[in-house]
């Protein structure tokens, strides 16, 4: 309970707002915005930094950074308020993911979403595992909320909001501060690519009913059992995001002839 | 970690197990006085002030904070009040939080109560904050990642403040557990054997053993290899 908290997306904070380097342009600026918005990077209703500092982290002119928000303006994805509680709000259109995530998930090689998947095995089975030693009453108890939650979830936004605490959870109920950091920066970076799936009615099933056996692993203290849901879980997940990629390259390749 | 039959520890694994459980309270019991002053000023808070209390007025428990954290200092590196949902008239969460410097001064901690923010810090579900509200007199929750926080490793304290019947919200402060274990570890060490100091929960919160370690849940026990603290939710577990 300790203070000042909730920097946690650090690191993809930077990514969203760090300098762009080559093409300083208002359109660059745009994009990325639209990028970190549609992803949920940023969040739906929250303030970006001044103008001002904006456009130094960026590294580009006031003048190019207006630009780049009254494009967004256009876009309904910022809200512009004046006066001293004033500034500009991220407006996210519940539409915008999809076809965001499926831009973003096309810019992603094969190898890299291959690099992704691995990294996200290894902390979903090594949370798995330290977990079901470590986890205490109240983690359980919360895991099984989450897991349920997944299933219960009207939608893909909702599911996803649920499944990512699902995560930190896991990681939290392991005792160990580096393992929940590199899941919390996980789910900031990746946690698109896993919303893409909860998106489809079959994988939510999938994920949701792959979440209950985790946490009933756990609460058996069964590490091997855990360890052993989690690792199906991250292969299936893997499988369906390549196919998901190729999919959508197939009409893209066609678009290009 | 089980006994071997009746006998499971032999006289000097007890003594040194009984010296350990003093240590343990000689540590706590000073830090628990500590936030029982701040829960006993935010009753007087409560009770002096004839309207509904607004987060500002929580201001008047600085300094009362600022002491307690300056007397503990070494071993708390944070403490303050957290009200209950319905105690303030302008918000429905409220935190008051003072944190211990690297150079021994003390300061404003801040965190983000506001609910129309996705990021705020919610804690009405964290078990420091239910234990209290649903009637533990004495709270010692964790160790923990305080993910919510600041990504800490942490063993939280709390006690209610209770006006009357009604519940107001808790005092609360941070052990820093590395100084827990500098101050606790030589008398842990001296108990022969395997000797850690388990949770309610029977989870590890320092161990002399690599067998268990810390945050792990124990295997189930034999009672006669645990001596509870006294007023304090630890035991100190013991094997010969």
């Amino acid at each position: 309970m300790t203070s000042d908290a909730h920097e946690i997306q650090e690191p993809t904070r930077q990514a969203v707002f760090g300098a762009l380097g080559t093409a300083s342009t208002a359109s660059a600026i745009t994009q990325r915005l639209r990028t970190a918005i549609g992803l949920g990077l940023l969040a739906d209703g929250e303030r970006l930094p001044r103008e001002y500092d904006l456009a130094e982290q960026f590294g580009v002119t006031a003048f190019s950074l207006r630009e780049a928000l009254s494009a967004l303006r256009e876009q309904g994805l910022i809200e512009t308020k004046r006066g001293r509680t004033g500034g500009s709000f991220v407006r996210r259109p519940a539409n915008l993911f999809q076809s965001v995530a499926t831009e973003q998930l096309l810019q992603l090689s094969g190898a890299a979403l291959r690099d992704v998947s691995d990294w996200g095995w290894t902390l979903l089975s090594a949370t798995a595992h330290h977990g079901a030693l470590r986890a205490s009453r109240g983690n359980i108890q919360r895991l099984h909320e989450y897991s349920r939650g997944i299933g219960d979830a009207p939608d893909g936004a909702t599911a996803t909001g649920v499944s990512g605490r699902f995560h930190v959870e896991l990681a939290a109920a392991t005792q160990s501060v580096r393992i929940s950091a590199a899941q919390i920066a996980y789910q900031a970076e990746f946690g698109w690519l896993h919303a893409l799936l909860l998106e489809d009615d079959a994988e939510r099933a999938r994920l949701a009913a792959d979440a209950v056996a985790i946490t009933r692993a756990v609460e058996a203290r069964d590490p091997g059992a855990a360890r052993q849901v989690a690792e199906a879980s991250s292969e299936a997940s893997m499988h369906r995001i390549l196919e998901l990629r190729l999919e959508h390259i197939a009409p893209y390749v066609e678009d290009q002839q | 970690m089980t006994g071997n039959g009746g006998n499971s520890m032999g006289e000097t694994a007890l003594d040194a197990a009984s010296q350990l459980v003093g240590v343990v309270s000689r540590t706590l019991e000073p830090l628990f006085a500590q936030l029982d002053r701040i829960s006993q000023a935010a009753v007087a808070l409560a009770e002096l002030e004839p309207r509904q209390l607004a987060t500002a007025d929580l201001a008047s428990l600085d300094e009362v904070t600022q002491q307690s954290l300056l007397q503990a200092m070494p071993l708390l590196h944070g403490a303050g009040f957290v009200a209950d949902v319905d105690l303030l008239s302008d918000a429905p969460r409220g935190i008051r939080w003072w944190v211990t410097g690297p150079d021994g001064t003390v300061a404003r901690g801040r965190h983000l109560v506001d609910l129309t923010r996705p990021d705020h810090y919610e804690y009405v579900d964290l078990e420091w904050f239910t234990g209290p509200k649903a009637g533990e007199s004495r709270c010692v929750f964790g160790p923990y990642v305080d993910y919510g926080g600041t990504n800490d490793y942490s063993i939280t304290l709390s006690v209610p403040a209770q006006l009357g019947g009604r519940f107001l919200g808790v005092a609360a402060a941070d052990l820093a557990l590395e100084r827990v274990e500098q101050v606790l570890g030589p008398a842990l060490q001296r108990v022969p054997g395997t000797a850690v100091i388990a949770n309610a929960e029977g989870q590890v919160v320092l161990s002399a053993s690599p067998a268990y370690v810390v945050g792990s849940i124990l295997p189930a026990l034999d009672e006669s290899a645990r001596i509870p603290c006294p007023a304090i939710p630890w035991s100190v577990c013991v094997t010969s």
